[in-house]
């Protein structure tokens, strides 16, 4: 234990909950790309794509090299393949010849919504039915739980 | 909870759009929170002793047990999507650091389950690694109350989660085949 901090009962609940939250999200992230065929990150790479379409938004495919945290030459190895399972098409950007557009297809978007979209409307339902004043809550809570890891680098950990 | 008056009193003026508004908003900063986590992970991974790898299965062999299961090698291969070559080092290393055994099956001589050493919750705590102060001192603002609420809610969105499998049939519609 953090020396100096003393976890009482709540609070280590509460910190228990937030890792068993994410352990949980983590193993869905492997199991939902292996029901899809694909690594975690090829399915995290067609959510992000899909995502940005949604809004109308192009993305080309250094930007989603950027989004995955992947080197050029990584980004094309998974363009190539999720090109070849017929999941994403590549086009020539119009207005940067050199540039190469992304684009999720009809039938990854369909099968995405398959996969992942009971669990989608379950967090929504879940979210929704917080009264104002828990929403309130809960939003704050991950705000500053965010800022706190935010905060925490080499020196400090 | 704890004013109710003005909680009324905020209803009323919140329209069902700003209602949904809030739900995303909720949901927006999970995902947020899960962003700059892992980004603190990956920050961090070298002084924490542990790798992320290690971390993640000392952590699911433990939850496993705490739900009153136990878990093999293969299971814990499937869930980290690695390699067995990979897992068998694994757990070498972690057996050496004396984390956890492996033992035979009671069901089957032939199987082998995974047993964490940590048996008490502050072995259990200590076993997956500080939690960083920071963290702390933000749980501990919350009182009894709330801190029931972000647990349930958290435990909620756990149930979701865990609720797809890779077993789910896609349909007909995947593009490959």
């Amino acid at each position: 234990m953090t020396p100096g901090t003393s976890l009482n009962g709540d609070s280590a609940a509460v910190i228990r909950a937030l890792m068993d939250y994410r352990a949980a999200e983590e193993a869905m992230r492997l199991r939902a790309g292996e029901s899809m065929r694909m690594s975690a990150t090829d399915l995290q790479a067609l959510r992000f794509l899909l995502k940005a379409q949604g809004v109308g938004r192009t993305i080309s495919g250094r930007e989603l090299g950027d989004h995955l945290g992947m080197t050029s030459a990584s980004v094309t190895a998974l363009l190539d393949r999720l090109t070849k399972s017929g999941h994403v098409e590549r086009t020539k950007d119009p207005a940067n010849r050199r540039s190469n557009l992304v684009t999720a297809t009809i039938g990854s978007d369909v099968e995405v919504r398959e996969t992942l979209g009971a669990m989608h409307e379950r967090m929504i339902t879940i979210a929704r039915s917080l009264s104002d004043e828990d929403a309130d809550l809960v939003l704050g809570f991950l705000e500053a739980m965010t800022e706190a890891v935010d905060s925490i680098d080499l020196a400090t950990a | 909870m704890s004013n109710p008056e003005q909680s009324a009193a905020t209803h009323y003026w919140y329209s069902d759009d700003s209602e949904k508004a809030r739900s995303v908003a909720v949901l927006e900063a999970m995902r947020t929170y899960r962003a700059a986590e892992t980004a603190m992970q990956r920050r961090t991974q070298t002084s924490m002793g542990m790798g992320e790898n290690d971390l993640l299965a000392l952590r699911y062999v433990i939850m496993a047990q705490r739900d009153g299961r136990s878990i093999g090698p293969k299971e814990l291969t499937h869930y980290l999507g690695i390699s067995s070559a990979s897992t068998t080092v694994l757990l070498d290393r972690l057996e050496r650091s004396g984390q956890m055994r492996r033992e035979n099956s009671p069901f089957d001589r032939r199987a082998l389950i995974l047993v964490p050493t940590a048996t008490t919750d502050e072995e259990i705590q200590a076993a997956l690694g500080d939690v960083p102060e920071r963290m702390v001192e933000v749980a501990n603002t919350l009182d009894s109350d709330q801190a029931r609420t972000v647990i349930e809610f958290l435990e909620n969105m756990r149930a979701a989660v865990d609720e797809i499998d890779s077993h789910v049939t896609t349909g007909s519609s995947a593009p490959q085949s």
